[in-house]
């Protein structure tokens, strides 16, 4: 089970989160078991939740360890959830919270967004849900359509167990010049994407 | 935006920004909705690919292999 239970952790008061959320029209198609219903309900979301962090974490390997707080958080809160089809949003705000907690622990790293910015970030990530939903379908079929190589290298690139710096030595390239592929490919598939949905219908 | 703005985007991506251009990206995040709206979007190519690359298990490919990829890249 992902969701881990820690001690001694500051608490929230339930008035500082989106508890009421905006009621949807989608039919609750909710599980009884409440156990289940979360679990559901964050794996469909967690890319998007995922994505949203990332924009808050500068260092990408810190994102797992914010959306495992995330996800503690938003099981303590999840009964007071009224509206499942709200979940994304709600968690997202959740998010913003555990951010700014994790910003404080580091406010001295030259590395982190100002929580003025972190709470912009979230409070525009929550209204665009939908449309981050949208992008990372296009997103699916906009990487499919990359060259191989292309693919094959970013894929190496992004890897967990290996830094640009390592890489670069062992292609005998500098950093700049894999940095700059890997931004060139974002381009590439930002471009994809808006295309992607514009063409389609809404 | 400009070209350096968008490379501020790219190098915050990767943890690679200075501390000056830091700075220069924050007062851009705080005073444009677009830049705001790029980010999130990179942000969220960026984690896609993180996610690809964990569930394939990657991290164990030869740099022979790469080496070839990135020489065919140009």
């Amino acid at each position: 089970m992902f969701v881990k239970f820690q001690s001694g952790r500051q608490q929230w008061n339930d008035s500082d989160l989106f508890i009421s959320s905006p009621p949807t029209n989608e039919p609750d198609k909710s599980p009884a078991d409440p156990h289940e219903a979360f679990l559901r309900l964050w794996t469909h979301h967690e890319p998007e939740l995922r994505a949203f962090v990332r924009s808050c974490c500068p260092r990408a390997q810190e994102v797992d360890e914010v959306l495992q707080d995330v996800s503690i958080a938003a099981w303590r809160k999840f009964s007071t959830l009224d509206d499942h089809g709200a979940f994304g949003p709600w968690a997202c705000l959740i998010a913003r919270y555990e951010l700014l907690m994790t910003r404080r622990r580091f406010a001295r790293d030259r590395l982190v967004l100002s929580e003025d910015i972190v709470k912009l970030l979230a409070d525009e990530a929550a209204d665009e849900w939908p449309l981050r939903n949208r992008q990372l379908e296009a997103l699916e079929s906009c990487i499919q359509r990359l060259p191989r190589e292309r693919r094959e290298w970013a894929l190496a690139a992004y890897a967990r167990d290996r830094s640009i710096r390592e890489m670069a030595a062992q292609l005998g390239r500098s950093e700049g010049s894999l940095y700059q592929l890997l931004a060139r490919i974002r381009k590439e598939l930002q471009r994809c994407i808006e295309r992607t949905l514009t063409q389609a219908p809404s | 935006m400009t070209e350096a703005e968008e490379k501020w985007l790219h190098r915050y991506l990767d943890g690679a920004i200075s501390p000056e251009d830091s700075e220069s990206l924050e007062n851009l995040l705080r005073a444009d909705a677009e830049t705001r709206r790029t980010l999130r979007t990179l942000a969220t190519i960026d984690s896609k690919w993180r996610q690809l690359a964990a569930d394939e298990d990657v991290g164990a490919a030869p740099p022979q292999l790469y080496s070839r990829q990135y020489e065919d890249l140009g």
